[in-house]
């Protein structure tokens, strides 16, 4: 890919016309599916949309971010795309289109529609207990916080009431959680497995996972944790194949998305990845951002991916066309339609507690946040989906509008405040 | 590795900002603005409007900012709640658990037994805590299987009472960091039982160090080893010492190990109930009498308190006419000992950050530092924090201070940076 700085040494239409380059194969896409209604044809005010790029210039000039890009792309065509500033503010070279950027949790994304397409070969079932495939989680107990006659808290284990299926990996309602946040006794134990020195390939963390206590009932709440890492040993045990390995002939390199992987194993590659300001490097306290350049053996499904903006743009595009891009399906329509419905709304007995990351009006398919209800003072259509990473990556479908969103930053720090402001402002340029 | 500890509170907190409210500012020469600008009280109005909108979206309960310029307040703000279940307000006595930022006052009390003469930098540990003498350096090597092993070896030269100060003794913490030697603190269990500092220096002295003294930047419970050593010379609880010396003298009436006077107790600033965990390997409170008193983080103290000892560091170890430093003390408190020609190396967790290296206890800006621009900031600024969110900086060129006290182990470092950004970017000439 051209390098190219956007600072006003090219045009607009020198821009567009590189886009139009880079981003052709999406735009073919566009009339492969048919429409189940006309739409009301919603227009861009340039003017507003500039304002999206002063937003994210204003935020490198004033140095919060090093660099970011964003892509926003309606009826299969980019209708704004942009790179601004550095991807290292140290080695300064220019935030491009191919610059790598760590997706942490836009893997679990991926990592669900994996899953699913082994749901469609059949040789999974959402409602096969995980037992089936690690048995270890035969014996995964429910931790419960209680306290001695001195006071002292403790942590009694009882029996799960079900079995974890694979349908509460998808959606976070297994119980199964995090370590960094939240007081409670059985997160705690989570955070051992932050201490791990061992390199522990997927199937022995998967085994880990098991040996400790589920912080809830099964099903009883929507807990986000490690689900998707299980979800991943589970593709490799069905598959016969490392998670990357299937991922990659299945979904990547068809989608066409070489640079997503686990790791960047090409040294080649390295000056590519972005890196976020010195002083903007932990992702949570005490726990600083990964370094894809150092090889592991485990290929976390849940947060461990790397990738660009336009080999995210073809996985969203595939989404938005309900499971089809270049000629090529990956997923049924209706395999989509599942993955995009909500399944922990209101009778569903799925509780919602502090930690509903997916947030008001929104509520969870297998791998998104789904919208299910209007906010008057946040933007976004019903039937949204959308997911974001702790490195400051995020992106939204929007079906409705027949359009999507990438956005690409490394910052910790900075990222909710851009995420937020950027969407009001990109709703506010679409004029209806 | 810690990829899986990641994916920190997503999305909760973008779907909760404010809309699209911020307008172009851009910050032009932050860093190294020239001496003699004065703040301009209309650009100061925006740090009101960030913590009232922190607050409006419950990232916060609430927090108190100072800022004094020439030896005046500039900027005195008591924000929103000292706890969201009382309701109670914000105010110059709420009591906060400071953290980190009790290592400026255990270091401050070292440097007064060795302006004495009763205490030198270069003394081994060991002449005050015996154990020290036979502490071992934990290298991983390969063990079977692919698991690793820790090999001992001995120090190639003793830990001295420097090396406590500027964090390169080799002692490190267990909560953070993959290596054999801080699970092994992990695992210790060096917390319970409530012992005393003599009795926790004793635990420490068992582990391996993570690494030879005066190699590497390593946070970790050095500044507790130090109050053990300030009990030993001084003859007296590391509390007892930093009251008659120190705290009294100041007038930080409030600064103690825990609050012991319970009228006291609904002083006492609380986190959001879901914030809570300050992730410093042990669960704490203010109010709890209990007999360590940990030199590293265990002090709490108000705005009204900790704004005197910035004070006093501004004026350079003196306040009110006395003098708690001598000025070789000052000099060496405030002087980089890790830099370029010392040795000592930095790596991911140098929580110093980027400009700046590291005194006797304070992080010092030596530098621009890596990003382009330079983050906000003069040279020679002295600075600490704390888990909690609280944090000073000192500036002696603006002869500016500014202190924040808050309690939110995860609003902390964005809350801290947009805090600096706005000061500075407040500052004219």
């Amino acid at each position: 890919m051209k390098r190219w700085r956007t600072d006003g040494s090219i045009g607009r239409r020198g821009l567009i016309a590189l886009l139009a380059i880079s981003l052709s194969i999406l735009a073919s896409e566009r009339g492969a599916v048919a429409r189940a209604a006309p739409k009301p044809r919603a227009t861009w005010s340039q003017a507003k949309l500039d304002r999206v790029g002063a937003y994210i210039e204003n935020e490198v000039q004033s140095a919060r971010i090093p660099g970011a890009v964003i892509l926003i792309q309606q009826h299969g065509k980019p209708v704004y795309f942009k790179t601004f500033g550095v991807r290292d503010i140290i080695e300064r070279h220019p935030t491009t289109p191919d610059t790598i950027f760590r997706l942490y949790s836009m893997s679990k994304p991926i990592t669900s529609v994996a899953v699913m397409m082994l749901v469609e070969d059949g040789k999974l079932r959402l409602s096969d207990p995980v037992a089936k495939y690690i048995p270890a989680f035969a014996t995964t107990r429910v931790g419960v916080d209680g306290t001695e006659g001195n006071g002292q808290p403790t942590l009694r284990l009882e029996p799960p009431d079900r079995r974890i299926a694979i349908r509460d990996l998808l959606r976070h309602t297994s119980g199964i959680t995090y370590g960094f946040y939240g007081a409670d006794l059985a997160r705690q134990r989570y955070s051992e497995l932050d201490l791990v020195v061992e390199d522990w390939n997927n199937a022995e963390f998967a085994n880990r996972v098991a040996k400790l206590p589920l912080a809830e009932q099964p099903g009883t709440l929507w807990d986000y944790g490690h689900s998707t890492d299980v979800l991943g040993r589970i593709v490799e045990v069905v598959s016969g194949q490392p998670l990357y390995q299937f991922e990659k002939k299945r979904l990547l390199d068809p989608l066409g998305m070489r640079d997503t992987s686990f790791y960047v194993t090409d040294k080649a590659k390295w000056p590519r990845i972005a890196q976020p300001m010195p002083d903007d490097r932990l992702i949570a306290p005490f726990v600083p951002i990964t370094d894809p350049t150092r090889v592991r053996r485990w290929e976390s499904g849940g947060g461990g991916m790397v990738g660009t903006v336009g080999d995210y743009a073809r996985f969203c595009q595939m989404m938005l066309n309900r499971g089809v891009f270049g000629g090529r399906r990956y997923l049924r329509a209706e395999t989509v339609a599942a993955m995009v419905a909500d399944h922990v709304g209101p009778g569903s007995g799925i509780a919602r507690d502090y930690y509903y990351f997916p947030g008001d009006g929104f509520g969870f398919g297998y791998g998104f946040a789904v919208r299910t209800k209007l906010l008057a003072n946040r933007a976004g259509p019903l039937g949204e989906y959308r997911w974001d990473g702790v490195g400051g990556t995020f992106f939204w479908i929007d079906p409705k509008d027949d359009m999507f969103v990438v956005f690409m930053a490394q910052t910790p720090n900075e990222r909710g405040r851009i995420q937020s402001d950027l969407r009001e402002l990109i709703y506010g340029a679409l004029v209806r | 590795m810690l990829i899986q500890r990641s994916m920190r509170v997503l999305a909760c907190g973008a779907l909760l900002a404010a809309g699209a409210s911020m307008q172009p500012a851009y910050a032009e020469g932050t860093f190294e603005i020239p001496a003699g600008a004065h703040f301009n009280p209309d650009k100061l109005a925006k740090i009101d409007a960030f913590f009232e909108n922190e607050i409006k979206q419950a990232k916060i309960p609430g927090a108190a900012v100072l800022i004094r310029q020439h030896g005046k307040p500039v900027y005195t703000r008591y924000f929103g709640v000292r706890d969201v279940v009382t309701g109670k307000p914000m105010t110059p006595d709420t009591i906060f658990r400071i953290f980190s930022m009790t290592k400026p006052i255990t270091s401050v009390a070292a440097m007064m037994l060795i302006d004495e003469g009763k205490l030198k930098l270069h003394d081994p540990v060991s002449k005050y805590i015996p154990s020290f003498a036979d502490m071992k350096v934990g290298v991983e090597k390969e063990g079977a299987g692919s698991a690793k092993e820790l090999a001992l070896v001995p120090l190639k030269r003793p830990i001295t009472v420097l090396d406590l100060m500027r964090q390169t003794s080799g002692i490190t913490y267990g909560f953070y960091g993959d290596s054999l030697v801080r699970k092994a603190y992990s695992k210790a269990d060096l917390f319970a039982g409530d012992p005393t500092n003599a009795e926790f220096a004793e635990r420490i002295a068992k582990l391996p160090l993570q690494e030879q003294p005066g190699t590497l930047w390593d946070y970790g419970h050095s500044t507790d080893i130090l109050g053990r050593v300030i009990e030993v010379v001084s003859g007296k609880s590391l509390y007892q010492f930093e009251k008659e010396r120190l705290l009294d003298p100041l007038g930080m009436v409030d600064t103690a190990f825990y609050v012991r006077d319970s009228a006291k107790h609904k002083m006492v600033a609380a986190p959001m109930p879901k914030d809570s965990d300050f992730h410093v390997g042990y669960i704490g409170d203010a109010i709890t009498p209990h007999r360590r008193e940990a030199g590293t983080g265990g002090m709490v103290s108000t705005p009204a308190d900790f704004s005197r000892f910035v004070a006093m560091i501004l004026n350079r170890g003196t306040l009110d006419g006395k003098q708690y430093l001598s000025p070789k003390a000052f000099k060496d408190m405030t002087t980089d000992h890790v830099g370029p020609n010392s040795g000592v190396e930095r790596d991911w967790a140098y929580f110093p950050g980027d400009g700046f290296g590291f005194g006797l206890g304070f992080g010092v800006r030596t530098d621009p530092g890596d990003a382009k621009p330079p983050p906000p900031g003069d040279l020679g600024e002295l600075k600490w924090d704390g888990a909690g969110g609280s944090y000073f900086v000192v500036d002696p060129k603006q002869e500016m201070t500014f202190l924040l006290m808050e309690m939110t182990p995860t609003e902390r470092q964005r809350i801290q940076r947009t805090l600096k950004k706005l000061v500075y970017e407040a500052l004219e000439n």
